[in-house]
């Protein structure tokens, strides 16, 4: 289907102004993307101090698991007794009257929380000792939090944005190449000019991950905005304010039950009341339990869990904290349809399917989805003006460089930062991770501003970055403690040296690179015409 | 940058742009609140797709007004469709 020249212009304008002025938010949230896949492992990494949690054989998720990636870390390690680490948090700080203490298992071990006051300690398991250590780095967390931009401020909010952006530089694109969508989709010429490389390289990846970026350009949009303007509004608007009634509509029935501010003489004992819920559900793998409003009389434990052999099929369960009595049960069988819609449609923006296989594939895309998004605003700069006659193009260059390739070192320093810093500095050691981050990131961005060949900035960048977390690998095979011999530890090494290697082979590329040639400027009709055919 | 024919010929104003990047929101918005309203399906299906058919809306929508002459006709189409969207939501009763 060709579109009429003005349509086509039209569509084309709105692709390349949304692409441009979004660019670089979807850039650092797609490559944050793909380390918050990982979170959990990376927090785990960055607690060299802790002792790896004990490999349990189990039946790899995904067939062609690489021998690195064993199958003891593709699924949640098993809940331990959780009493004494309760008991262990109680004796630390009295629990009464936290909002909820968490325990949560993941492929990386056990990790817990408590939220207090707004206030939110983080703790990771240690097997060897059997107790909770609090975390001095959060890495991992940190990383995730840049995916939806959570650090910036309003960052929720503006990822939001940027996601329906995403949406709409999507639907305008494929609008623009419905002609010739089969063809983009293998054209690629890399020994052409800059101008023409890059626009096949934007729209092969373009092409290839186009049901990926939609996928996360949708949930993005619902998981950022959804819920901070859509259900409001619909509380509203659609249930007249009654937001049970909504709650009920979406099959929420809300066992929880309110505060009533009448203290418990004791803690509960959690180990039985996580019996009982698996006595009601025996197939239940418990991945989440969660104690509310701890102390109170009317404190509840909301446990979830994995159903084996179904997709996203999870169950949760609601006790009375206090006698243990069934408060509620939401299993698949009376799952409504919107609970199970977003059980998919959560599920697969969490890649909560297939191992890491499927997170490896994610990760690869959102790497990709970042090549297509710079590539975009390079063909955007080749395009309007090869030459960089204009200065807010040349802004545009520089930015593009800081931003896009600074993001590469300033992660690969914070990993860095994990290992080098000094034993003395551990007690401040996230903040000393960020703030490595956010300064090379800084460094980068400045030196993209002045010096007066950009494009080199880029590849520096990006070879700094490389040969950073290649570095961290011969480092941590030298190191004392053996890690190298933890299978979790293996994984993330590799993940890092493929990262280091892959950077760095994008920075002598770069560096190699043809640059663009002026374009002669072309009349109207002409250009329509020429750009139709394109 | 675009040569004077090339603008007239497109018609790209702050306008238009506004109503199609910012002006489909409530439009869209309220395509959602009437589908969860007057679909004639269980409430469930109702509200999942009133509220997940928001954002695809915005985008078709962002679409077509883009394609709009001008601002002016852009803002009006807007306008009268938030009016016609008004009316049908109040038509039909909400969830209670």
């Amino acid at each position: 289907m060709k579109l009429a020249p003005r349509t086509y212009q039209i569509v084309w304008d709105a692709h390349a102004w949304v692409g441009v002025v979004a660019s670089l938010l979807l850039h650092v949230m797609f490559f944050m993307g793909a380390f918050a896949l990982f979170h959990a492992e990376l927090d785990r990494w960055a607690e060299p101090a802790l002792a790896r949690p004990v490999a349990v054989e189990r039946t790899p998720a995904w067939p062609s698991e690489p021998s690195l990636l064993p199958a003891a870390a593709l699924r949640p390690t098993p809940m331990p007794k959780l009493q004494p680490l309760l008991q262990q948090l109680d004796f630390e700080r009295p629990l009464s009257g936290a909002q909820r203490v968490a325990f949560i298992a993941e492929a990386a071990g056990l990790r817990a929380y408590v939220s207090r006051d707004g206030a939110f300690t983080e703790y990771h398991y240690a097997p060897s000792s059997g107790t909770l250590e609090q975390a001095e780095s959060n890495l991992g967390s940190f990383l995730y939090s840049m995916h939806y931009l959570g650090p910036l401020p309003y960052g929720v909010w503006i990822a939001g944005l940027a996601s329906m952006a995403l949406l709409l530089a999507l639907v305008t694109g494929v609008l623009i190449h419905l002609k010739d969508l089969l063809r983009q989709w293998f054209q690629f010429r890399p020994e052409r000019v800059a101008r023409t490389w890059t626009s096949d390289l934007h729209k092969v990846l373009g092409v290839f991950g186009l049901p990926y970026q939609l996928l996360y350009a949708w949930t993005g949009a619902v998981l950022c905005l959804g819920y901070l303007v859509v259900q409001p509004l619909f509380v509203e608007l659609v249930s007249g304010g009654n937001e049970r009634a909504l709650a009920e509509a979406r099959g929420d029935f809300g066992a929880e039950l309110e505060p009533t501010g009448q203290r418990l003489q004791a803690l509960p004992d959690i180990d039985a009341l996580v019996a009982t819920a698996e006595r009601r559900w025996p197939s239940l793998q418990p991945t989440w339990v969660g104690l509310e409003h701890v102390g109170d009389e009317a404190s509840t434990l909301t446990l979830y869990g994995d159903l084996p052999g179904h997709a996203f099929g999870a169950v949760d369960l609601v006790l009375r904290a206090r006698d243990g009595s069934l408060l509620a049960v939401h299993g698949l069988e009376d799952a409504g349809v919107y609970r199970r819609f977003e059980a998919w449609f959560f599920g697969l923006h969490y890649a909560q399917f297939g191992g890491y296989g499927i997170k490896l594939l994610y990760a690869l895309l959102a790497f990709a989805t970042c090549a297509v998004i710079i590539s975009g605003n390079l063909v955007w700069l080749a395009r309007r003006d090869p030459l960089r006659e204009r200065r807010g193009q040349r802004v545009l260059e520089r930015v593009t460089v800081g931003i896009g390739a600074g993001v590469v070192p300033a992660t690969a320093c914070a990993f860095s930062a994990n290992r080098l810093l000094p034993h003395a500095l551990h007690s401040s050691q996230s903040s000393w991770e960020q703030g490595v981050f956010w300064g090379v990131w800084a460094a980068a961005l400045a030196l993209s501003l002045v010096w007066h060949a950009p494009r080199r900035v880029s590849s520096v960048a990006l070879g700094l970055g490389g040969i950073t977390w290649l570095a961290l690998v011969p480092l941590e095979l030298a190191s004392p403690t053996g890690a190298f011999a933890d299978p979790l530890e293996r994984g993330v090494l590799l993940g890092l040296g493929v990262l280091g290697a892959a950077s760095l082979a994008a920075g002598h590329y770069l560096w190699h690179a043809r640059a663009a040639r002026p374009a002669p400027a072309a009349p109207l009709e002409a250009s329509l015409s020429s750009s139709a055919g394109e | 940058m675009a040569n004077p024919s090339r603008r007239q010929k497109l018609n790209h104003s702050a306008a238009r742009t506004l109503a199609a990047l910012l002006g489909t929101i409530p439009v869209a918005l309220g395509v959602g609140v009437v589908l969860a309203r007057a679909l004639p399906l269980t409430p469930a299906w109702r509200v999942l797709l009133g509220a997940y058919s928001v954002f695809p809306v915005w985008v078709a929508l962002a679409v077509v007004v883009f394609l709009a002459p001008s601002g002016r006709r852009a803002w009006l189409g807007l306008l009268a469709a938030l009016a016609v969207l008004g009316g049908v939501a109040l038509s039909f009763g909400g969830l209670r």
